[in-house]
């Protein structure tokens, strides 16, 4: 006959063990998402010119000059080996324009790209159709070089 | 300091300008001509193109020239550059004007060509003979550079597409033809540079601003009774003083073809090198 202690221990240890069944039982290493999960936190992704490859824009105004960081010969040529051809399939389709140019006969995905808010002059608009970047035009062309390897590549 | 892209390229001074006032002969042919001065009862300063005005193209001291023409040689972004790559990487010809003194229309065009370089349009080669013709009715008679501008105002002009380069027929004056010039109307954006003949130096001052920021001008030369569009500021002697005109100079596209200097393109220095009468494209159209 066990005494009252030793039932105490033997009820102790059987309690312990029923725990731990039950927690066996419930425990799930991945719960799973639900039905509808909570979409995740994305970027923002801007794209300036909503056209399906590699383009520039650069806005300026001509009061201060044609931006000289852009008109050198590594800058264009850049732009000229990287950015997709344009409607007549020959002309690398970049722009480097006054922000009054008439935009009469302008490419429609240019004249959107014009339209959109700028906080300064001179600016850039760089995009291959997923993402991009709008912002002030950097000051150095090395500045715009690496600013274009970054979207277009190197 | 090396001035000259090539051994071919002309260098026209005060010294040596006689010999290129007169006839010049390329393959057999004198070349034309036909800029008359600047009739301003016909055509008043600021009439078709606003006055120069440093708000709206920088006035860029003489001081900073030197060092702003080396730094565009260095990185090769003078409009001579562009005009060597604007034809899809490779150099766009020069204009031919020739047999009509038509240059007064072609020195228009040319500069047209070396904006839409600088924005990167697509290249265009422009029928500098159209304008001229309407203009003058067919007949071969002499102008100004201002006074084409203010039918690129009004009308555009075609592509030798539709009026071929050099052609007096017509048959071309058609609506085909202007509809396409329409496409390269300037609406706004060329500007008077001063005429004020006791003040030729302010001239120079404007024209070397403009060049200097990539802003082609159609030049009109008495001396040479040719107009030419204005390209790249050009220094020739660091030792003579910022004042002295024969430090300073321009260089040119001409309308005499590829066979005239070095690829169509020549230098101007000293006096020659200022023009009597000149209008500055600024804001070109997107087409």
């Amino acid at each position: 006959m066990l005494t009252r202690n030793q039932w105490l221990a033997v009820a102790g240890v059987a309690t312990i063990a029923l725990v731990l069944i039950i927690a066996s039982l419930s425990w799930s290493p991945n719960p799973g998402p639900g039905p509808n999960p909570p979409a995740p936190p994305t970027p923002d992704v801007v794209v300036p010119i909503k056209e399906a490859g590699f383009r520039v824009l650069v806005v300026y105004e001509s009061a201060d000059g044609t931006p000289s960081q852009v008109n050198g010969a590594e800058v264009r040529g850049y732009l000229n080996s990287h950015c997709v051809k344009g409607p007549d399939g020959k002309t690398p389709d970049y722009r480097v324009w006054d922000q009054d140019v008439d935009l009469t006969n302008a490419s429609r995905y240019f004249v959107e790209a014009m339209l959109r808010p700028r906080a300064s002059l001179p600016w850039v608009m760089i995009s291959d159709g997923k993402r991009g970047y709008e912002g002030p035009l950097p000051a150095t062309s090395a500045e715009v070089l690496e600013l274009l390897k970054k979207y277009g590549g190197a | 300091m090396t001035v000259q892209r090539s051994q071919f390229e002309l260098i026209i001074d005060d010294d040596n300008w006689r010999e290129f006032a007169g006839d010049v002969i390329i393959d057999g042919h004198i070349m034309s001509r036909g800029c008359i001065p600047r009739d301003y009862s016909v055509q008043p300063f600021g009439m078709n193109a606003k006055p120069f005005d440093p708000k709206d193209i920088k006035l860029i001291p003489r001081n900073e020239w030197s060092s702003r023409i080396k730094d565009k040689q260095q990185e090769q972004s003078q409009l001579s550059d562009f005009r060597l790559r604007a034809n899809n990487g490779e150099m766009f010809d020069a204009l031919d004007q020739n047999g009509q003194g038509y240059c007064w229309s072609y020195s228009t065009a040319g500069c047209a060509m070396l904006a839409r370089a600088v924005a990167n349009e697509p290249h265009v080669r422009f029928s500098a003979h159209a304008p001229a013709c309407i203009i003058k009715n067919f007949r071969d008679q002499g102008g100004w550079g201002a006074l084409s501008l203010d039918f690129w105002l009004k009308r555009g002009c075609p592509t030798v597409e539709f009026w071929p380069e050099k052609s007096m027929k017509p048959q071309y004056d058609n609506a085909a033809t202007w509809e396409n010039a329409a496409k390269y109307k300037i609406t706004e954006g060329w500007t008077d540079l001063t005429r004020q003949a006791y003040d030729r130096e302010l001239t120079q001052d404007q024209v070397m601003s403009c060049l200097l920021q990539n802003i082609p001008v159609v030049g009109d030369f008495n001396w040479w009774g040719h107009s030419v569009a204005l390209m790249d500021a050009i220094e020739y002697d660091t030792s003579l003083p910022l004042s002295d005109k024969n430090r300073w100079g321009v260089r040119l596209l001409n309308s005499w073809s590829n066979r005239w200097s070095d690829r169509g393109m020549g230098l101007l220095r000293g006096t020659k090198a200022i023009p009597n009468g000149a209008v500055a494209l600024r804001v070109g159209m997107a087409a």
